[in-house]
């Protein structure tokens, strides 16, 4: 063993040494742009041969020849290839000039995981984000850069609590169970990485799910690529149905060492505020409640019955959540090579406060480092990158939020001596309290990745990739005496601290061979490969309790009592075997077949393997002779069309076992076994078929670029937990339903150059998508347990709800009795209301005038989502006094008054008998489900470069400063806090402002 | 540049696929954590901890748990026993909800999870070559009990209930309610099926696990709620006859864990005290139950030791609150205290109704002193010798209150069993209606399931 790394580390230095050793047969030049600047990067190479070598960065280079004459060929991706004959000692100098291709944008590699295409010959529909739009966006989260920009892909931010969850959706929701599997697959370098969340549930309740991805720099990604249709996704067989997220981070260029670093710091604030009650209309609301009822206040009643000065008035959601966060980022990196080898070697340092009081925050640090050895010629040819990154986050155990509505006149927080006030131990709230209930968890995350290829022989080239990737979280929440009122008399067993654990870790292996020949005018590619995959995760919550002070509650050794609250331990393998064969005819025809056949250990025995595959074509019109006479406007003409079959596999691990689980406590002090589930050993995998035709057009020079495309994706074979009646024990088994349910949508995505001068240019993007769901069947729906769910012909978002109105005469919500039975019952559930999007998009645009760049992003959607009504704890009027969260927004004062009111919300009352019709009119009534249509400026960047004269001067290559904003104005009607996340309960996301600099020395 | 190296790179990365690439890859063992149903019964210690889950079940949530979601107190709210202050106000205000999450998980799924997994067992037990026949035996009627005492909940609680006997879910899911006396033909089977695979011994000393005295007791209440009086008392003297081991003892004691009249008391989750005690015991303001001033006021003599004993009081400036205290212990670390499920007064008290409906007088009179002198009440064999039978009955339903409030919704069936819900409930609840008697079954059972109906008032 010893001796092989000793081979390989001496082969590299040998293949590093050998070319760089000089010699008299050489052919040096320089090689420049049209405009004369030198151009670095750029590959010579001596036809015939495996000699090559990239210019440096002032456009020079130099190349041995073993003969005396031959052909040198230049190439440089976005430039024309150019050859130029050569004989020795004749010519000793090259001076070349490049010509730019007529399009850059038709000749970008875009990454579609297994393999490269161009954008111009891809036959499948990717989109893609580059590290130029990640870099100017003041975010934490890489998502969050794709927010608004990828036509098809939904992405929604549940809070704005740093480090928080997600939600991913491409292309609709193709499976029927909300809680099952619709994340697409995400790969950073080529590396499996989970989508599941990595908190505990503890500490849910503050992220709403910790997303793996905030554990990843985004000013580490040199770009990501989404695949959407069959394909692109095909390849990925069982993991493609929800589409796949690519991530390729930094790689080394070549040429003298660049050294760069960037610093930015800003603030976040809480973008909306929901319009709430002051004092005297609270008080007002109180009042008319009691009245109402023929009740007056009681001694459980403090803010009404004078207890509570009714003079006070306490903002809520500027006392909880009116805070500015501090924003730190800095990152510093060192690139550089030869035309050999690469290397690059990063540090970074994000560090994110909250908008809560007090002295929350995320703190990320970590490096990233990446090498490339070997050039093109190279038989041999090794990629290593690998990242590193610690966050520790030190958040509450609750999301204060929900906090807003405690009553206006509620006392103070604290006393005047500055500590929890509890009014003499007379009240059960205060949201300063949680304050002291602490969220600390760190977690450190590895994702590395090494590709070896070595060419067997010229068109035959084997590769591996293997890839290891660990995440390991660890939480302590506390929940100190010192957090609880007084007045609960809690002891020492009511201090408790939940220490968790989470360790994921994964590791892949994927041999593939490569076969590129030219077949007479058409050229053919092909691809074998076989992948190995295995992840294995631990997860582990302790609930520690009985402590003697709140000070050793860090120390599990100093509980008296120890439980084990969440435990699960999985183990997940799978395997595949995958083909594609690219056929490219005359650089005008295009054909693309993928195949897979996979393996997943999460079906049972003889249900584990199934066959996935996709064909997809591609025809540019635009190279005909007769287009090109006819429609000489016309740069680019294409049409593509694929049709495939995808799956999905995201469903728990052993779900095909009855499991019985120990870890549900002891009894007469011996351990128990408890069943978590019925068992179904049947069911196999969810199919989903994917279709997709696209038109993309070019027009003058490129100048104007559309792309529609149009897909169709049916999911059959349903798997998914079916939900069963209670009375069976368990909520639901896991089956294939023989149900279909279809996505189509129209994308738009539109590019324009509308001036491109050299002092001053002006682009602009509009992407636009218009999705749509639909239940296609379901057989036996009508007496199935979805029967409530959902209808055939309409999405899977849709809420069955009552037709309610507010009874003039009663003044209380009332649903309609439609069926006329005299009672309320399904058959009254008449209205199908949709929650959802009807169309979505971003527009873009981007000015550059001298050393000045503007970039802006306005997304929108036109949709229907879930208002105030969901959160509220109580109907407008009622409260309690354990948890006075009785606040309600001002759309409550246009409540019914007396018998005769036309109103569309009830009267204010402290019974139940309101209470009730409250909770139906909300959920099954459908209140709730209300327009949440919006504009947002989602993100403004205003650069400067700096003069390069003044930077020479002392040594600085490049230096910019920039002011970025993100989430900065939200144009909408919604009732809440915020029309995307949607949440009454969470944080919403924030807005920001950084103010930055970059610089390269 | 040779790179002899990548040939053998080549050849074992294609080694290592081939190795990799046979079926066995992806047979991957069951999680740590869990076993699979098979492996179950594969030893003594497996099926036992199956068995002991049940229990462990029962005491941390749900209807059997005493606390927030048990049938000990929202029966009580139910019934004329408690207030409810919050959340609870449905259930004493008898305005059910067929959504109320209450009845959906605590009353309703919690007892059929725990005859999902008794069913389990009744069905692995006939196929167990590694169990010794006295496990087996042991083992079989103790989950033959929890399914009788889940049904008897079941069937008090909604009427007439799907009676599942099998752990096929697909004849599960389909079931429509069976009859009510169907149910408890059912939970008379069972119970006799249990009674001679167990014996007098509680495994493991400790009263935690139900012996045959608990099948004997259950089966006096079940004759004793379908009027089969000759039955019931004589199943109730089997279990008062077992004199070694069952007695009446002093009221602070009777809740302590083993106390000699306990047949059967759950044991509280590890490190806890019992749910009753925690729920119950006031030491601020009640916010969520205290009992109701009129429970407290209208029906115990002054000399009725239990209104000391088992009932205390919290005051707030002019406030006084009532509150069971048949529990001492709110939270401690030392465990004193068991979940009382079954005990010896019961069986006095229905001894002494099912003697009093088969007019034997004099030897009702008797069961019922027992209890009253205990209670430093005066005995009726010296005030009232000659009481007539319909007297009798009504002073033994009033000791019942008195002696078994906020036990298992007692009060609840009583009322309910007896026909004076509505004269009692009716005159001090201002929403009451006759059909509040059953609660509603959970809307999503219904929605699940269109061969469940719903009960009448829903």
């Amino acid at each position: 063993m010893k001796k092989t790394i000793l081979t390989i580390v001496l082969a590299m230095l040998c293949l590093i040494f050998s070319l760089q050793s000089q010699n008299q047969d050489t052919i040096t030049g320089t090689i420049y742009t049209q405009d004369r600047k030198p151009l670095p990067g750029v590959t010579i190479k001596i036809m015939d041969t495996d000699i090559s070598t990239t210019t440096d960065e002032n456009g020079k280079f130099s190349l041995v020849s073993k003969t005396k004459k031959g052909t040198v060929t230049f190439s440089y991706t976005g430039y024309e290839t150019q050859s130029m004959d050569y004989i020795m000692g004749r010519e000793d100098k090259f001076k070349i000039f490049m010509r730019e291709l007529r399009s850059q944008l038709q000749e970008v590699e875009i990454n579609a995981g297994y393999y490269t295409v161009k954008e111009r010959e891809r036959t499948g529909s990717i989109s893609r984000v580059s590290a130029e739009t990640i870099e100017k966006q003041p975010i934490s989260n890489p998502l969050q850069a794709l927010q608004g920009r990828i036509p098809g892909m939904e992405i929604i931010q549940q809070t704005g609590v740093p480090g928080g969850g997600f939600k991913v959706q491409i292309r609709g929701r193709s499976s029927i169970n909300p809680a099952i599997g619709n994340d697409p697959l995400y790969l950073i370098d080529g590396v499996p990485y989970p989508s599941v969340k990595l908190s505990s549930n503890g500490a849910d309740l503050m992220t709403r799910g910790v997303n793996p991805l905030s554990s990843i720099n985004p000013g580490d990604i040199q770009s990501i690529e989404i695949l959407k249709d069959a394909d692109a996704t095909a390849i990925y067989g069982s993991r493609g149905a929800n589409g796949v997220v690519l991530i390729t981070t930094k790689k080394g260029k070549s040429g003298k060492p660049a050294f760069s670093a960037r610093f930015s710091q800003g603030g976040s604030k809480v973008d909306q505020r929901l319009e709430l009650l002051n004092t005297s209309q609270y008080l007002q609301m109180r009042q008319e409640s009691f009245k109402n009822d023929g009740l007056s206040p009681q001694a459980t009643d403090p803010d009404a019955n004078g207890t509570w000065d009714p003079a006070r008035y306490t903002d809520w959601q500027q006392e909880l959540i009116g805070g500015t966060s501090g924003m730190t980022t800095a990152e510093i990196s060192l690139n550089g090579g030869n035309e050999n080898s690469s290397y690059l070697i990063s540090g970074n340092y994000y560090r994110e406060g909250t908008v809560f009081p007090g002295n929350s925050g995320f703190s990320r640090g970590g490096i990233h480092s990446s090498l490339t050895i070997g050039s093109e010629a190279d038989p041999f040819r090794l990629s290593f990158s690998g990242g590193y990154n610690h966050v520790a986050s030190k958040l509450l155990s609750t999301d204060l939020t929900p906090y807003i509505f405690l009553a206006p006149n509620a006392p103070d927080t604290y006393t005047t001596s500055g500590k929890l006030n509890w009014e003499n131990n007379t009240i059960y709230l205060n949201p300063m309290s949680f304050l002291q209930q602490a969220n600390d968890a760190g977690t450190d995350n590895l994702v590395s990745n090494l590709n070896l290829s070595y060419r067997i022989f010229n068109q035959l080239v084997f590769s591996t990739s293997l890839g290891y990737t660990s995440t390991r979280r660890n939480e302590l929440s506390k929940r100190p005496l010192e957090s609880y009122p007084p007045l609960f008399n809690y002891t020492a067993l009511n201090r408790v601290s939940f220490f968790s654990d989470n360790f994921n870790r994964g590791w892949i292996a994927e041999p593939q061979l490569n076969y590129k020949t030219p077949l007479g005018a058409a050229k053919l590619d092909a691809l074998l490969g076989m992948a190995f995959q295995e992840n294995t995760a631990q997860f582990q919550t302790i609930e520690a309790s009985g402590y003697s002070s709140d000070e050793l509650m860090d120390n599990i050794a100093s509980a008296a009592l120890l439980k084990t609250t969440q435990t699960s331990n999985t183990q997940y393998r799978y395997q595949a075997l995958f083909a594609r064969l690219n056929y490219n005819y005359t650089d005008k025809y295009f054909l693309n077949i993928t195949a897979r056949r996979d393996g997943s250990s999460r079906f049972g025995r003889g249900k584990q393997f199934a066959n996935f595959g996709a064909i997809g074509a591609a025809w540019l019109f635009s190279e005909e002779s007769l287009v090109k006479t006819a429609l000489p406007f016309l740069s680019l003409g294409k049409l593509r069309m694929s049709y495939g079959i995808t799956g999905n596999d995201q469903i728990p691990d052993y779900g095909y076992l009855e499991l019985w689980d120990s870890s549900s406590g002891t009894y007469q002090g011996k351990p128990t076994l408890t069943p978590i589930r019925i068992a179904n050993p049947d069911y196999g995998w969810e199919t989903n078929r994917k279709a997709e035709a696209a038109l993309q057009l070019g027009f003058f020079h490129d100048r104007l670029n559309l792309e529609i495309a149009y897909y169709r994706n049916r999911s059959s074979n349903q798997l998914t937990g079916i939900p069963l009646p209670l009375s069976t024990a368990f909520g639901s088994i896991q089956a294939n339903l023989p149900a279909k349910v279809q996505n189509t949508g129209l994308e738009f995505d539109v590019n324009l150059k509308l001036i491109s001068k050299p002092e001053f240019q002006w682009s602009a993007n509009l992407n636009l998508t218009i999705p749509r769901n639909k239940l296609l069947s379901y057989p036996g729906l009508e007496s199935s347990t979805n029967a409530m769910n959902y209808t055939i012909g309409q999405p899977l978002s849709i809420r069955k709800s009552y037709h309610v109105y507010v009874d003039s005469q009663t003044g209380l919500y009332t649903m309609e009795d439609k069926n006329g039975n005299g009672i309320m019952d399904q058959g009254d559930r008449y209205l199908d209301k949709f929650i959802g999007q009807n169309y979505y998009g971003g527009l873009q645009s981007s000015f550059r005038y001298k050393n000045f760049n503007l970039d802006l992003l306005v997304s929108f959607s036109s949709q229907t989502g879930i208002n105030y009504m969901t959160a509220q704890l109580y109907s407008p009027g009622l409260s309690f006094i354990n948890s006075p969260l009785a606040n309600q927004p001002t759309v409550v004062m246009n409540r019914w008054q007396q018998p005769g009111d036309q109103s569309s919300v009830q009267k204010f009352s402290t019974g139940f008998d309101a209470y009730i019709p409250y909770l139906y009119a909300s959920s099954d009534g459908g209140l709730s489900i209300t327009d949440a249509s919006y504009i947002r400026l989602k993100h403004v960047s205003l650069s400067c470069q700096l003069p390069s004269r003044w930077l020479s001067a002392i040594g600085i290559r490049e230096a910019a400063i920039s002011l970025q904003g993100q989430n900065l104005f939200t144009f909408s009607d919604y009732i809440g806090l915020d029309p995307e996340s949607q949440s009454q309960s969470n944080l919403p996301p924030l807005r920001t402002l950084t103010l930055g600099i970059k610089t390269t020395f | 540049m040779k790179y002899p190296i990548f040939k053998y790179l080549l050849l074992i990365t294609g080694l290592a696929s081939v190795q990799l690439s046979c079926k066995k890859f992806l047979e991957i063992d069951p999680p740590k954590d869990s076993l699979i149903k098979q492996t179950i019964f594969k030893s003594e210690e497996t099926a036992t901890s199956a068995l002991l889950g049940i229990y462990s079940n029962m005491a941390s949530s749900g209807y059997a748990c005493g606390g927030y979601n048990s049938v000990t107190a929202l029966c009580g709210l139910s019934a004329d026993e408690l207030i409810a202050y919050t959340a609870l106000t449905d259930f004493y205000q008898n305005q059910l909800n067929p959504a109320t999450a209450n009845i959906s998980s605590g009353l309703w799924q919690r007892p059929y999870i725990d005859i999902y997994a008794a069913n389990t067992l009744i069905e692995g037990l006939g196929d167990a070559p590694a169990l010794s026949e006295p496990v087996k035996a042991r083992l079989l009627g103790e989950s033959l009990f929890i399914r009788a005492f889940s049904y008897f909940y079941l069937v008090n609680l909604f009427g007439p209930v799907p009676l599942h006997l099998g752990t096929d879910y697909r004849a599960n899911e389909k079931a429509a309610r069976t009859p009510v006396k169907e149910v408890y033909e059912q939970i008379l089977t069972d119970l006799k099926t249990a009674e001679p695979l167990l014996t007098v011994d509680y495994p493991g000393t400790e009263r935690t696990r139900p012996n045959l005295f608990a099948v004997r007791a259950l089966l006096a209440r079940t004759y004793l709620f379908l009027e089969d009086w000759q039955q019931a008392a004589q199943y109730a003297s089997l279990v008062i006859d077992e004199k070694q081991t069952y007695d009446l003892v002093p009221l602070d004691e009777v809740f302590l864990k083993n106390s000699k009249e306990a047949i059967w008391q759950l044991m509280p989750a590890a490190g806890e005290n019992t749910r009753e005690g925690n729920l119950f015991i006031l030491t601020a303001v009640p916010t969520e139950i205290s009992l109701t001033n009129a429970f407290v006021s209208n029906g115990f003599e002054a000399i009725d030791r239990r209104r000391k004993s088992w009932i205390s009081t919290f005051s707030s400036g002019t406030d006084t609150y009532y509150y069971p205290s048949k529990y001492k212990v709110r939270s401690s670390a030392t465990i004193s205290e068991y979940s009382m499920v079954l005990r010896l007064a019961e069986q006095h008290l229905i001894r002494a109704e099912a003697r009093a409906q088969l007019n034997q007088i004099k030897p009702a009179i008797e069961d019922l002193d027992l209890i009253r002198e205990r209670a430093g009440l005066e005995m009726i064999e010296m005030t009232h010798p000659g009481i007539d039978q319909q007297d009798l009955l009504e002073a033994i339903q009033k000791e019942r209150r008195n002696e078994l409030f906020c036990e298992w919704g007692h009060r609840w069936l009583d009322l309910k069993r007896t026909g004076q819900a509505d004269a009692v409930l009716g005159s001090i609840k201002a929403d009451w209606s006759s059909t509040d008697k059953l609660y509603p079954i959970p809307q999503t059972e219904i929605n699940l399931n269109h061969n469940v109906t719903q009960n009448e008032g829903y």
